[in-house]
């Protein structure tokens, strides 16, 4: 019975972002046509969660930037994980030295937090689509390459590497076979806390103006949108919202169920 | 021991130089490689007739037209005297348009520093409480949902709400501290949230050690065992992790500070990047690494001072 609740509280995140990322194939409308004669409809057959200020349809600009807001994270988590743990297992020192020069690079280039990579990136280049996968990818690969390795190097002092060396295991099948499956956890789940901060880092910047492209569509844009007509059309507001609100949730759940736990 | 903090200190400041130095280096190279041309972007501005002689006169003062390491020499010999030119679009003092600006978003981060410091203490011995009732459950529930929230959103519902639709604060003409607070706030909401839950985790902990034990054994009352004993021993072990997450709501003031129109860092790096303005891109660019690494570092020194004491007391290191 835990079991089944276990793989539940692990499908259900993810089934609900699987459903934000493919949303855009069910679309019922465009989500850039605009039709002033409707706008501010009410929630139709047709408009499912009514129209915005010039006419478009919200449920399919929100499932639109479901795609944007998700893609971007997903990508670039995807060229961080391959990056990453590939360089980290490059760089993994299993000998038990430890060089002060790799050591201190490594420290201060990953003593800056993510988000303020990000902001350097976007400060400089401008906000656009391809802009934010680079940043996001430069921001998070150099923790990831230090967190791969950190785990690795503790992994192998353990006593299973140990056996598993005295049976003559040569260091990749001991990287991939033995250790990769143990770390792989809190590889993800680092990944799936970063994609919530980033998640919420992306509707942020183009919440304040530095949209992704004068024609994406994304959940921060529709807020700021929709910003302007909050008294009298809270619910235009409430959409967005609730979207980042539950994708940053579903990432955040993920990562504290795959959290290790002590022993 | 007296060699051990020798070597700690000159690690640290090697740290410390190599991050700024790295950070200010990549600034620099992004800037070239960016597609917008600040001196096209200063002729539009200032109505320099748009023809290619104009504009190259104009790089050739702005002294873009120089080799990337002769540029980064240049104003790497004017940082350190704290000359970083002037802005290319108000033709002001970069240094102090820099630190003017640093000194509000230096109050907004306080401010929420010391809120937070409170309301985490409270939180968290809350959920500790009623960790075992149906309130508890729901505490950390709330706690958890919080995280998810952008703080902007809190920002922007704070003003929509009070501001415009009851008035009853005004935004603009506040003075004092007063003026800082909702910004702060907006901070206060996600890290409490973050932090009580963990706090909560560690007092748990605490209790249920040898060393709990045997004061119980001594006939200590559990609330003296809690305040006295596992409180501080919980509190001290979440303060490195909470330097760290001060350091990152400076990040995140940027996005806030925008919303409640506050002069701070973030309105500098948005226009700088409107205007394409290199030198106030570049001197925000040191000052933010320049301070995330120095709340890196108090980090880092609060752990070890504070895992040196917990060895001394427990005896042996683990």
């Amino acid at each position: 019975m835990k079991k089944i609740g276990n793989i539940l509280a692990l499908a259900v995140p993810v089934i609900i972002l699987t459903l934000f990322v493919l949303g855009f194939l069910f679309e019922p409308n465009s989500p850039t046509k605009t039709n002033i004669l409707e706008k501010y409809a009410p929630a139709s057959a047709e408009y499912p969660f009514g129209t915005d200020a010039v006419g478009r349809c919200v449920f399919s600009r929100i499932l639109e930037g479901g795609k944007t807001t998700l893609g971007i994270v997903l990508l670039g988590s995807a060229i961080v994980l391959t990056i990453g743990i590939t360089f980290g297992m490059l760089f993994a020192r299993t000998k038990g030295r430890s060089s002060i020069i790799s050591d201190s690079i490594l420290n201060s280039v990953t003593a800056i937090p993510p988000i303020a990579y990000l902001i350097i990136l976007v400060g400089i280049w401008g906000n656009s689509i391809p802009t934010m996968v680079v940043a996001l990818t430069v921001s998070l690969l150099l923790r990831m390459i230090k967190l791969v390795m950190t785990l690795i190097e503790a992994e192998y002092g353990k006593a299973y590497i140990r056996c598993a060396v005295a049976c003559g295991a040569g260091k990749c099948r001991i990287l991939i076979i033995h250790i990769m499956p143990v770390i792989l956890k809190d590889i993800i789940q680092y990944i799936c806390l970063s994609c919530s901060d980033m998640i919420l880092a992306i509707s942020g910047f183009s919440f304040i103006g530095l949209t992704l492209g004068s024609d994406v569509v994304d959940w921060g844009v529709m807020l700021s949108d929709a910003r302007r007509t909050s008294a009298q059309y809270p619910a235009l507001l409430i959409y967005p919202i609730a979207c980042i609100f539950i994708c940053s949730l579903c990432f955040n759940f993920l990562g504290h169920r795959l959290q290790r736990r002590d022993g | 021991m007296k060699r051990g903090t020798r070597v700690f200190i000159l690690k640290k400041t090697i740290e410390l130089l190599l991050t700024v130095f790295i950070v200010t280096i990549l600034s620099f190279i992004l800037m070239q490689i960016s597609p917008v041309d600040a001196a096209e972007a200063y002729a539009q501005r200032s109505q320099t007739p748009n023809n290619p002689e104009a504009i190259e006169a104009l790089r050739e003062s702005m002294g873009l037209n120089a080799p990337l390491p002769v540029q980064y020499w240049n104003w790497l010999q004017g940082a350190v005297k704290l000359d970083f030119g002037v802005s290319y679009v108000n033709q002001q003092d970069v240094f102090s348009q820099v630190t003017t600006a640093f000194s509000f978003t230096a109050k907004v981060i306080l401010l929420a520093g010391c809120i937070e410091a409170f309301i985490i203490i409270l939180l968290g011995g809350l959920c500790y409480i009623c960790r075992k009732r149906i309130s508890g459950y729901i505490l950390s529930a709330l706690c958890f949902a919080a995280v998810s929230i952008p703080p902007f959103f809190f920002a922007s519902t704070f003003i929509d709400v009070f501001a415009v639709k009851l008035g009853i604060i005004n935004v603009v003409s506040n003075s004092g501290l007063l003026k800082y607070l909702p910004a702060s706030l907006c901070f206060v909401i996600g890290t409490s949230a973050f932090f009580a839950p963990l706090l909560a985790a560690n007092i748990e902990k605490e209790m249920k050690l040898d060393s709990a034990y045997y004061a119980r054994c001594r006939g200590l009352s559990e609330r003296r065992i809690l305040f006295r004993y596992a409180l501080p021993t919980a509190l001290a072990s979440i303060l490195p992790s909470f330097f760290q997450m001060l350091a990152l709501s400076m990040t995140g003031a940027i996005i806030v500070e925008q919303v409640f129109s506050i002069p701070g860092l973030g309105y500098l790096i948005m226009n700088g990047v409107t205007n394409r303005d290199p030198p106030v891109i570049h001197a925000t660019i040191l000052l933010l690494a320049l301070v995330l690494s120095l709340f890196n570092i108090i980090a880092d020194l609060l752990n070890r001072t504070l895992n040196k004491g917990s060895i001394n007391t427990e005896g042996e290191g683990v």
